[in-house]
């Protein structure tokens, strides 16, 4: 009888996460934390579903929530790499870098073929001013992700961004070049290909890259800093009216701060 | 961690140029550093020792006013000076301390502090005797000759109002401020004496923060924790420009300058002349806001340009947290560069002047950028430590929230000083050979630098947020000579040229510059090994318009230099 009540919650639990997990991938946000508050409640440790949770939890601002849920998915299951995953990215989002290599690292030699924590490892020691250990991460998860699809461009576009502010322009275009072969649709690849361009003193090519860029829906490059990027390249250009024309819009934008 | 221009870069820049695909500012740069014609030397093994308060007799500490509530002014201090008061040829210490406010009601009382050098490493308070204590809620200090009396005055700026101190003469010091018409209210952070019209007064800029009083402090509390808020909480304010009317006093010119209209929250101030025209323009730091730069078009009218000349945003079009700023030709190219000091994360940034009223941030490329991305920055002056004729780089930092670990494992609110060494190719980081002080962190604010023993080699001091200074005495051992100069009068603006064995260096002498703090006035030329000066050229300010010339300038001792007089 016990044993019968515990396969019908774990069904249960299951079934609430399956329909979370649709709805989360619908942005269904409502209705995803419904189904998996509805999991959590028939199995509290279902790993998947704390992790899910988190997500939702990031997505609402609630970090506080976010955090918990993580800490108790790793404290359930320490092999989760999922969990460790994203418990190392949700301290890597709020900039406490320190406390996202180790998860990282556990997430990375859970699951060693996979790109993502490599990646944000990679992120995470740029973030932290090591140059060599970030140089030497962007080049494992570049290789750890060799067909062309968004994730590749992504890993490409920040490892690119990273050897520009090393100074390494031509080698930063090199990365920003593939990153639009393997997305051409990706805003930031285009916006950091012109800016390589740009500081390569190329701003003939480096125009139509943001144009490019600003036609391309804003995820993480924002229209203010195409703007910003296009005024001053058309004024190397000496187009004074695109380029007013494009600060004007840059100056009408919120201001943006990295604080 | 060597920071320069790698080899790797360097020949990849080589191989960029003969295929035709590298740009005239990265080739600016290479040839700049290239064309400084100087062998790149072996750093020192240990720059500085720390000189105790027990060595110096400096019992003065700052006291930061920390308060539950955490208000603003709290963070900001304190600046500190470096000057002769006495004209007895020995650099004097002034160090500003916070008092009395709307919001802080202290239970002993607090005064800045006036220190007289005794000429063997240790000095005397004589703040009482001089008059100077201040007890307002002190936070920068600016010392100059403002009345060309031949005695240095002290500007000192608070949160609540100016206070000029004039010279007197004897050791002791009147306030003026009334009188000079100075007496406005505000908060108030760095400042800068220079002439702003060529007419052989100095003139006051004075960076003016946020509009404040305690009734518009904010609550941004973390977990139910008061913290101090990001400057963007407050409203933007504008600086000052007081014109020097020649008989002691003060006419705001604000507003008919072209100043007063631009809003900002400006922390730091340097003026130079970036386009070798004669005239002093003004690069201000503003925390969260674009960094202003106002070009003097003569006439005391200024022009910012900021935005045009790309030093207002980082690369991606974001302001940045700038704080303390330094102005120096660090790359011996006859254009003066600037350096501003900004918060963790933003990385500093080194706008290096590209010509026509423009500059390219080159803080990656040459490695300041890598190296102060967990750093927050305040005081900040290119100076050359030891001797070798190039400018190199000290920075002083530290969080401004002293809970920032509690909501942040990542970053400190004491850090690590750091010190660049200009090798004539790039910057290397040779903190790891600063001496013991930079092996430890500190809440640092104001940094000022100068020769308190009056060896040739340029010490350092720090003011420290709620503790004591930090005093940093030169002992770089190497076979390097020097030649001070002091230029009487009128200095600001002028430019020495030295050559040492066919090889030419330079200093543009700016204004200002560093956190809230003022330098020794002199300046010190590093021969390298050479034991004599080929030839010093003094340029003096357009209000002087003369240029002095010695030849066969022998090292090792202070010169002091009147216009059109001799090397004494």
């Amino acid at each position: 009888m016990i044993l019968l009540l515990a396969l019908q919650l774990a069904v249960a639990s299951t079934q609430h996460y399956e329909n979370a997990k649709q709805d989360f991938a619908q942005r269904k946000f409502p209705e995803a934390v419904s189904e998996v508050d509805a999991a959590l409640h028939e199995n509290p440790y279902m790993v998947p579903a704390l992790v899910l949770k988190a997500r939702l939890a990031t997505f609402a601002h609630r970090p506080d929530v976010a955090k918990s849920c993580l800490i108790t998915a790793i404290t359930a299951d320490p092999t989760s790499e999922e969990a460790q995953f994203f418990l190392g990215v949700f301290y890597y989002m709020q900039n406490d870098f320190k406390l996202a290599i180790s998860p990282l690292q556990t997430a990375q030699a859970l699951s060693p073929k996979s790109p993502l924590p490599v990646f944000y490892l990679a992120m995470t020691y740029e973030a932290l001013g090591q140059e060599t250990k970030a140089l030497e991460l962007y080049q494992q998860a570049e290789n750890l992700s060799p067909q062309k699809s968004p994730q590749s461009a992504s890993i490409l576009v920040a490892y690119g961004r990273f050897l520009l502010s090393l100074g390494r322009s031509q080698d930063s275009i090199e990365k920003d070049r593939r990153a639009v072969e393997a997305d051409s649709d990706s805003r930031d690849a285009h916006y950091e290909l012109a800016k390589g361009l740009a500081r390569e003193g190329d701003f003939k090519n480096a125009a139509p890259e943001g144009e490019r860029a600003l036609t391309l829906p804003e995820l993480g490059t924002s229209d203010a800093q195409i703007h910003f990027l296009l005024a001053n390249l058309y004024r190397k250009l000496n187009q004074p009216d695109l380029a007013k024309a494009h600060l004007e819009k840059f100056l009408a934008a919120p201001q943006t701060t990295r604080r | 961690m060597k920071l320069a221009i790698t080899r790797r870069n360097f020949l990849t820049g080589l191989a960029a140029l003969s295929s035709g695909t590298l740009n005239s500012r990265a080739l600016s740069v290479l040839h700049s550093f290239q064309d400084a014609k100087v062998d790149s030397e072996k750093p020192p093994e240990q720059y500085f020792e720390t000189w105790t308060a027990e060595k110096t007799g400096i019992t003065w500490k700052h006291d930061n006013a920390l308060s539950p509530l955490r208000y603003l002014p709290e963070s900001m201090g304190p600046g500190v000076a470096l000057f002769d008061y006495d004209n007895d040829g020995w650099m004097d210490l002034y160090f500003v301390n916070s008092g009395p406010a709307d919001f802080f009601h202290p239970t002993k009382p607090l005064c800045n502090a006036l220190y007289r050098n005794n000429r063997d490493g240790t000095f005397t308070d004589v703040t009482e005797k001089a008059g100077v204590a201040g007890r307002d809620f002190g936070i920068g200090v600016a010392t100059a000759d403002y009345d060309r009396d031949g005695w240095t005055d002290i500007l000192v700026t608070t949160y609540g109002r100016l206070i000029l101190y004039h010279n007197n003469h004897d050791g002791t010091f009147t306030d003026v401020t009334k009188a000079a018409g100075l007496d406005e209210p505000g908060l108030f952070t760095s400042a800068v004496w220079f002439d702003s019209d060529n007419n052989g007064l100095l003139d006051l800029f004075v960076c003016h923060f946020v509009k404040y009083d305690k009734s518009l402090e904010q609550d941004c509390s973390v977990n139910g924790v008061r913290h101090y808020c990001y400057p963007k909480t407050y409203e933007a304010w504008p600086s000052r420009l007081y014109k020097n009317n020649g008989d002691g006093t003060f006419t705001d010119i604000s507003a008919s300058s072209g100043i007063g209209k631009y809003l900002g929250k400006a922390f730091g101030v340097v003026a130079t002349d970036i386009n070798n025209d004669g005239l002093l323009d003004l690069f201000v730091a503003n925390d969260s806001v674009p960094n202003f730069l106002y070009l003097n078009k003569g006439g005391d009218k200024f022009e910012e340009i900021g935005l045009q000349a790309a030093v207002a945003y980082s690369a991606d079009g974001a302001a940045r947290s700038g704080m303390g700023v330094d102005a120096v030709d660090f790359d011996e190219d006859g254009q003066q560069d600037l350096l501003v000091a900004n918060i963790s994360r933003e990385r500093y940034s080194l706008y290096h002047n590209v010509g026509h009223n423009t500059f390219v941030d080159v803080a990656n490329p040459t490695g300041i950028g890598m190296a102060t991305v967990m750093y927050t920055g305040w005081g900040c002056r290119f100076v050359d430590f030891d001797l070798d004729g190039r400018p190199d780089l000290i920075l002083v930092n530290g969080h401004p929230d002293d809970l920032i670990e509690s909501v942040n494992s990542s970053l400190q609110y004491r850090e690590p000083l750091l010190l660049f060494h200009n090798n004539g190719n790039g910057f290397d980081n040779v903190s790891a050979a600063g001496g013991p002080a930079f092996k430890e962190s500190y809440a640092a604010r104001g940094l000022a630098v100068g020769d308190l023993d009056n060896d040739g080699r340029i010490d350092v001091v720090v003011g420290i947020s709620g503790g004591a200074p930090l005093i940093l005495h030169n002992i770089v051992s190497n076979k390097n000579h020097w030649i001070g100069l002091n230029l009487t009068g009128l200095a600001v603006g002028a430019k020495i040229t030295w050559s040492v064995n066919g090889a030419k260096h330079s200093i543009f002498k700016r204004g200002g510059g560093s956190y809230l703090s003022s330098c020794d006035p002199r300046d010190v030329l590093g021969l390298g090994t050479a034991e004599y000066a080929d030839w010093i050229q003094v340029r003096w300010p357009a209000a002087i318009g003369h240029t002095d010339r010695f030849e066969h300038v022998h090292a090792g001792k202070y010169y002091s230099l009147s216009p059109g007089g001799k090397l004494l």
